[in-house]
Order: structure tokens, then C-alpha cells, then sequence
């Protein structure tokens, strides 16, 4: 009986994650669930593809650039975009776009084109914000990715615990500047 | 007898609270005076005058980055915001992203603010003092190499500086004011602070 109730209870907290895209991937939860809500299709698209952009540069490091790349639609961005074959792409993302309506076209595009650096800039930031937690600020130390070429990865210096320790970046304790 | 007494003092003792909440209370009226001037929680970051759509936009963008580059603790306070029906307003787009630099540069720079932080890579030297750079890291340049300058009645920089304003002679200039403390002001070294 336990054993049922204790499976049922998982059952509902993991689908609960499941309405968050990229749930399942580094800071996918955390991050994802903060997208605005009540954008237009375009809004949502270009924050999501902003934000998986953003965080699978090398702000993430290689852990990061794993589960996430560049996404950013060349022809959503593009001047002369081809309505039909957006449309095409992305049949479920943009399914309440009015595609007989140019003004509600623009209206999603320039939505895509506006919030997809924003999302790009904050979720890098996030990203290395949480990975700088676990030791200095500087390339390569702790957590914090080195720049590409700068260090070898080395394993043993990595712990997970390390993303919870007190005395790395963002140590909260009073008299310590809290950052 | 004892019950009166023991009345008196429990109404007097609930009189006591009252009073200590009301006083802890009062100061923090101040909060209502400064509700159109926000700071953000546990920060020294204030909302800048301009239009509330300026204001609105500055507001969500400094949230934003005190959640990504913030500790775990300003995560707890913070997240992301952009609303999405201001998309086509350019001032709350202009304020989103000066408020997420600004903040992004206060968190970078950290609790210790001093306009001269970053002349020191090392960090903030507190022997420094940009009143005037001849008395600055204990008078270095007046009694230090400086001491001893072309000019025998300028010590320090001032006595290199008089050589290029007066000349070894004294008289030919080859700047109109002194180019060590150019700017009119006093203590003001280079012209810039």
C-alpha cells in the first residue's frame, strides 16, 4: 500500500515539472519556469530559444553545451522572413499566431527578435552565477568554466557538494558582503 | 489580594508588549514614505526617476540579474521578469536593459562602493586618498623619490610639474596652467577627479 502511495506521490511531483521545457536538463526547472506568462507564441519562442541559447555557450561550460545549443531562427530574425515555412516549423510552438494577419505575424516576430537576448543574457548569467558558487570568480577555479583552452579539466577538482559550500562566491553569511 | 495583583501585572505586561510593538512598528512607517522610491530588497539599489514605463522596465531588468548573478539567497528574492505587453514600448525596453547593466555592474563590483574600486586590482586601498596624490600611500611622492625634485620649493609631483609649467628657468611655460592639477579645482588631479 505504502509502496503504491510512495510511487503515485513521485508520479505526480515528476509530471509536475513536465509543462517546464527542459525540465530534466542542467538548471532546466529553475531557469525555464521563470518565462513570463501571457507573450504572444513569438514571445515564448524567442525566450526559450533565447535562454537555450544562452545557456549552451561557454558561460555554462562543457556541461551546459551538452544539453543546450544555439537556437536562435535565422529566418524569424530574418527581414524578408518566409511566412509558409515558419509556419511549417513550428506547427505546435506558434499554433495561435494568426498567419492571415500580417500585423499579428510582425507582432510575434518582433516579440522573438526582442526577448531572445534578454533571455540569452540572463540565463548565461545564471548558469555561471550558480557555477561561481562553488569556488572563485575566475576562469577555471571551482566550478567556474575556464576559458576554452585556458586549463584542462580536472576532474578531482570537482565535487558536486562544492555547489553548496559556504565559503565559495555568494557565501550569504552575515559579514561577508553577501554576494 | 494576590489576584489583583497578579491582574494588574499581567495587564501591565500585555500594556509593555503593545507598547514595544507599536514603537518597532512606528519606525517602520518609514517604508510608506519611500514607497515611491523602491529599493530592492537587501541591496542599496534604488529606481531611478523617469517615466513608470522607464521605471517599470529598470525594475524587472535589476530583479533579473540580482537573480542570476546573485547568491542563492537573492534567488530566493528574485527572478526573471519582462512583460510581455511592453515588447513594442521602447522606454520599459530601455529602462529593462539599463537596469539589468547597472545592477549587473553594482553586483560585479560588490558591497564595498568606491567610485576609484577599480584602480586597484588588487583591491581597495584605504591609505589612498584622491584629495591629494602628493600626500597619498603615506606622502610616497613627496618624501619619497620626489623629495628631492629640480624645483627646490615644489616637492613632489608638483616640483616635475613646475619644471614642465615654468621651465628650468622659471619663467618660459610650455602649459597655461599646471597640468597636474588642471581642472580649476582643488585637488583635482589631472583634471579628472
Amino acid at each position: 500500500m505504502l509502496k503504491k502511495l510512495f510511487i503515485l506521490l513521485l508520479a505526480l511531483q515528476v509530471s509536475s515539472c513536465f509543462w517546464v521545457p527542459n525540465w530534466y536538463k542542467p538548471q532546466g526547472y529553475t531557469i525555464f519556469r521563470q518565462m513570463p506568462k501571457g507573450g504572444s507564441p513569438g514571445f515564448d519562442l524567442g525566450w526559450i530559444h533565447g535562454c537555450e541559447s544562452g545557456l549552451g555557450t561557454q558561460f555554462g561550460g562543457t556541461m551546459y553545451m551538452t544539453f543546450y545549443t544555439w537556437k536562435k531562427d535565422p529566418d524569424i530574425s530574418s527581414s524578408a522572413p518566409d511566412i509558409q515555412k515558419i509556419k511549417n516549423r513550428y506547427p505546435k510552438e506558434l499554433k495561435d499566431v494568426n498567419w492571415d494577419d500580417p500585423a499579428n505575424i510582425k507582432k510575434n516576430f518582433d516579440d522573438y527578435n526582442v526577448v531572445f537576448w534578454s533571455a540569452h543574457i540572463f540565463c548565461r548569467h545564471a548558469a555561471i552565477g550558480l557555477l561561481q558558487t562553488a569556488g572563485g570568480a575566475s576562469s577555471g577555479d571551482g566550478f567556474t568554466p575556464p576559458v576554452a583552452g585556458d586549463v584542462r579539466y580536472d576532474p578531482a577538482d570537482h565535487s558536486i557538494g562544492n555547489v553548496w559550500k559556504l565559503h565559495g562566491k555568494g557565501d550569504t553569511r552575515i559579514g561577508t558582503g553577501f554576494w | 489580594m494576590n489576584k489583583i495583583i497578579w491582574i494588574a501585572k499581567r495587564r501591565c505586561f500585555f500594556v509593555s508588549i503593545a507598547i514595544f510593538s507599536l514603537l518597532l512598528f512606528l519606525p517602520s512607517c518609514q517604508w510608506f514614505s519611500s514607497a515611491g522610491t523602491p529599493y530592492f530588497t537587501m541591496t542599496n539599489f534604488k529606481v531611478p526617476d523617469g517615466t513608470p514605463a522607464f521605471k517599470s522596465g529598470f525594475k524587472d531588468g535589476c530583479g533579473a540579474v540580482l537573480y542570476s548573478r546573485g547568491n542563492i539567497f537573492y534567488r530566493s528574492r528574485y527572478k526573471y521578469r519582462y512583460d510581455p505587453n511592453m515588447t513594442g514600448n521602447s522606454e520599459y525596453r530601455f529602462g529593462h536593459s539599463r537596469g539589468y547593466s547597472w545592477c549587473f555592474q553594482k553586483v560585479l563590483q560588490g558591497p564595498v562602493a568606491s567610485f576609484d574600486k577599480y584602480l586597484y586590482t588588487s583591491g581597495y586601498d584605504k591609505t589612498f586618498s584622491a584629495k591629494d596624490i602628493n600626500e597619498a600611500w603615506g606622502g610616497m611622492f613627496l618624501d619619497g623619490p620626489m623629495k628631492y625634485g629640480p624645483d627646490s620649493t615644489n616637492k613632489g609631483l608638483n616640483s616635475m610639474m613646475s619644471v614642465w609649467q615654468a621651465g628650468i628657468d622659471g619663467e618660459s611655460s610650455a602649459f597655461g596652467s599646471n597640468p597636474l592639477w588642471a581642472g580649476g579645482a582643488k585637488g583635482q588631479f589631472l583634471g579628472l577627479w
